[in-house]
């Protein structure tokens, strides 16, 4: 299937090319701004921890801490001199490491410089390290006060079991204080090499100048090895409700069971599914009935989480203590109206109709390009991907949209949790 | 930097205020329409009127039911949504520019002809109280923040949060909400900003056609409302079930509005000093106290030039346990202290600067950004011109010097507010 598409074509113009030593790169010119991102994602996320929870979390985080020339406050003097942000972040599956920077070139060499040095020689310094263990502690006591991340924890725990998605990013705290700064620097040079890299570039830079920016990236990073996939979840069937006493005003409710993939052949008719039931639309089942008819909830929203090792579907919502019985069985009715019928012929014309009108919205920003690009090249979406989403969508009909709900939505087989007294 | 866009700027007879600017990235525009008033225009027993006011917005109007007009919106492909600030109502339309007109039918019809029923008021009122319960009552960190303000201000009505105390909810009727619709809802007291792949001809045609026969109707006079001065230190202490602690220092500080003409180098001034403390991951908190001393482990500072009242200049921590919150007071007081003491180095000075250049760079990215700079600023009184040509150059033009005089005019005692949350035992009840 090789499918040329002529750049007067395209909607969004898409430069791909391999670098040496194997990282795929994606780079989309926009010189409207005079500003350039460069993001690195590898496949370093905490799915790849192993037992030792919250290792991928912190290897990322050590990342602005030092280099061989430089501590911390100096790596953070030298992005502010020229205004860069230096971005870390990282999730269940990736690791990502990026640069923010204006395009005019007395800001970006010497911010690309220091980039170039942090990937080379990041250093993970033993003081900083137990200086960010101690500011993780941090971040886990936050979330052990509030409501809503203790059912986030508690329902991947629940929905993964013995998957690697079930513990979160951030490990636990004995998990945490027990990792040591060689640990971290032995995970870097596994994971953040160049075979294992996704290079996205969106910006005020050149084709030329991208491929010079890439090649002196992967001059940096040792060649190594592409992180081995992470395996696909399976399907407990294990229905599953669970009640964490929490004193809070609402209670928290996350439920739901494992999602669909990027890949799967129904993609596109879910898409369309879950627009109706409970997407961003204010038109969805679940927002106009549950908060518009009911006023229980300020929010509510179902969504399917697109991951490597399967992400979850699921439905969250907070309301009052006093009303979550209400709030529960109207949720599951609304749910098992919804797979056992289908949607009207109304509401699938308005939701196809809503698709396509609101395309245009979701390329207007380079970070809406930077997040596309995310999805076509750490993930693998065709590369025409943006290109012909309208048309995959016009496609589907509502038969499709039908079957492929009572494939993918099960409300018989969903895990609940629900945090609050 | 790329040529300075260009604001198309008309006024209607009826006093309706339109700005237009041009981005022709992509096919797309964002509507906002901005009215002037907001939480700070609220008397007590009232709080939170503007905001329950505009979730009504989205409940219908003579024309269109509240279903009718999310379909309209949704069939478009339109996103759309609202905010409530201290000093500004905003609603906004994000849509494909050939869809644009019919979000001026819509908000022209909502402008002068909601329903405001009191079938959907009690519904509405709920999902507010769920609201307040989600963004502030469960969240210890917020629970502490909204106390702190309530201290720190004496008479300003930036005293209560923006949703509105939980009280005044309860108590709050339909009528409350009519009777502000009525008061403030007219068209010589709102604002349109479109940004997007426009053309500056057709939207003020639009605008005409639709908002053109709307009556304008005298708006109440605004009093001033200055706060008192402050005079002395106030403490805070909140007690609540949490497991961090949190810490915060709060000076009374005048704004760029507030300030006489001769003075208002003082708010730039001000601006940049709470950039070397917090603006980024090189500032003065998170070197000295995050990662030197190591007794926190979050730091911010905050202070905006743009409101319509004399606000609060924050300096806040995560202090890393309870033991540290007393070395965390000590550290902030410190940085003051070194601030009115020691001149601000050049290249110290620069980075703060470049900051601010950059992210003026970086947020022309959003158009919602561009357009809340221009509703924002000229709705505490301020021009647009403020965002697109003046605080940089002012912002250029701050000096080590004056950065020492402002932290000393106004980094107080007597300005002063401290604000601690302690954590009591998390019990299940």
């Amino acid at each position: 299937m090789k499918k040329k598409l002529l750049p007067a074509q395209c909607i969004v113009p898409i430069q791909y090319w391999e670098s040496k030593n194997g990282a795929h790169v994606y780079l989309v010119k926009r010189s409207e701004i005079p500003a350039v991102n460069i993001d690195i994602f590898f496949r370093a996320g905490s799915a790849l921890d192993g037992k030792e929870y919250g290792l991928s979390n912190m290897t990322n985080a050590m990342l602005n801490q030092g280099t061989s020339s430089y501590d911390a406050d100096v790596v953070a003097d030298k992005f502010a001199d020229v205004g860069a942000y230096f971005r870390i972040h990282s999730g269940r599956d990736s690791g990502c490491v990026g640069l923010k920077c204006l395009s005019e070139k007395k800001y970006f060499n010497l911010a690309f410089k220091l980039f170039l040095e942090i990937l080379r020689s990041v250093n993970f310094p033993e003081h900083a390290f137990k200086r960010r263990q101690k500011q993780m502690l941090s971040v886990l006591q936050m979330h052990e006060q509030t409501p809503n991340s203790i059912a986030r924890d508690a329902f991947y725990n629940a929905l993964y079991g013995d998957h690697p998605y079930a513990h979160p990013t951030e490990g636990t705290k004995n998990s945490v204080m027990s990792l040591t700064r060689e640990d971290a620097e032995h995970f870097y040079k596994k994971y953040y090499v160049i075979s294992n890299a996704t290079i996205i570039i969106v910006g005020d830079i050149s084709r030329q100048e991208a491929e010079k920016r890439v090649d002196e990236i992967a001059e940096q990073l040792v060649e190594g090895e592409p992180a081995p996939m992470i395996p696909c979840a399976i399907s407990s069937k294990q229905k599953k409700i669970s009640h964490i006493p929490f004193p809070s005003e609402q209670s928290n409710v996350w439920m739901g069971h494992l999602g669909m993939s990027f890949h799967d052949p129904d993609y596109y008719a879910m898409q369309i599914a879950n627009d109706i039931l409970g997407g961003a639309s204010i038109t969805s089942r679940l927002f106009t009935k549950i908060r518009g008819e009911h006023g229980l909830v300020y929010g509510i929203s179902s969504s399917f989480h697109f991951s490597d090792g399967r992400g979850p579907f699921l439905v969250h919502f907070a309301t009052q203590n006093s009303t979550i019985k209400k709030a529960l069985t109207l949720t599951q009715s609304i749910l098992d109206d919804y797979v056992n019928k289908g949607p009207t012929k109304k509401e699938f014309e308005l939701a196809k109709q809503k698709i396509n009108n609101e395309f245009p919205l979701s390329i207007a920003t380079n970070q809406d390009i930077i997040q596309y690009l995310i999805q076509i090249g750490f993930y693998k979406l065709p590369i025409d991907y943006i290109d012909q989403y309208r048309v995959n969508i016009a496609a589907v009909t509502l038969a499709d949209v039908k079957a492929a709900l009572k494939k993918h939505i099960r409300p018989d087989e969903m895990i609940k949790i629900i945090v609050g007294s | 930097m790329s040529a300075k866009k260009i604001i198309h700027e008309s006024i209607l007879s009826n006093g309706l205020r339109l700005m237009v600017k041009e981005d022709h990235r992509a096919p797309v525009a964002i509507m906002q329409v901005w009215y002037k008033v907001g939480s700070s225009y609220e008397a007590n027993g009232t709080t939170g009127v503007s905001h329950a006011l505009e979730h009504m917005m989205f409940r219908g109007s003579k024309n269109y039911s509240g279903t009718q007009y999310d379909e309209i919106i949704t069939k478009n492909g339109g996103q759309n949504n609202a905010f409530t600030g201290h000093d500004y109502t905003a609603y906004h339309q994000f849509i494909a520019n050939d869809k644009l007109e019919i979000c001026f039918k819509l908000e022209a019809d909502r402008m002068h002809q909601l329903l405001l029923t009191e079938k959907d008021f009690k519904k509405e009122i709920s999902v507010i109280m769920e609201e307040r319960h989600m963004s502030i009552d469960d969240k210890p960190e917020h629970r502490a923040y909204e106390r702190f303000m309530a201290t720190a201000h004496v008479s300003s009505p930036y005293k209560h949060s923006i949703i509105g105390w939980m009280d005044d909810l309860k108590h709050m009727t339909v009528e409350d909400l009519r009777r502000w619709y009525k008061t403030w809802y007219a068209p010589n007291n709102a604002m349109i900003v479109v940004v997007g792949d426009v053309s500056p001809k057709q939207i003020l045609q639009w605008t005409k056609k639709y908002f053109g026969s709307l009556k304008r109707f005298p708006i109440p006079v605004v009093k001033p409302q200055n706060e008192v001065m402050p005079l002395g230190t106030r403490c805070v202490t909140v007690q609540v079930p949490a497991k961090l602690p949190w810490f915060s220092l709060g000076y009374n500080t005048p704004v760029l509005k507030t300030l006489p003409k001769e003075k208002k180098w003082e708010a730039y001034a001000l601006s940049v000093a709470n950039g070397i403390l917090g603006i980024n991951n090189s500032s003065r908190l998170q070197k000295n106290i995050v990662r030197k001393k190591q007794i926190a482990s979050t730091a911010y500072a905050h202070y905006s030039p743009f409101d319509r009242l004399d606000n609060i200049f924050v300096l806040g921590l995560t202090p890393i346990n309870i033991q540290q919150v007393e070395e965390c007071k000590k550290a902030l007081l410190q940085e003051v202290k070194e601030l009115q003491t020691n001149l601000v180095s050049a290249k110290e000075l620069e980075r703060v600067k470049t900051a601010w250049f950059a992210s003026e760079v970086f947020g022309k990215d959003s158009l919602f950004n561009q357009a809340y700079e221009i509703g924002m600023l000229e709705c505490v009184g301020l021009s647009w011109l403020e965002a697109d040509r003046d605080t940089i150059k002012k912002i250029q033009a701050v000096t080590p010097k004056q950065i020492k005089e402002v932290a000393l005019t106004y980094l107080t005692p007597e300005r002063l507010t401290i604000g601690r949350l302690e954590p009591l035992e998390i019990k299940a009840n």
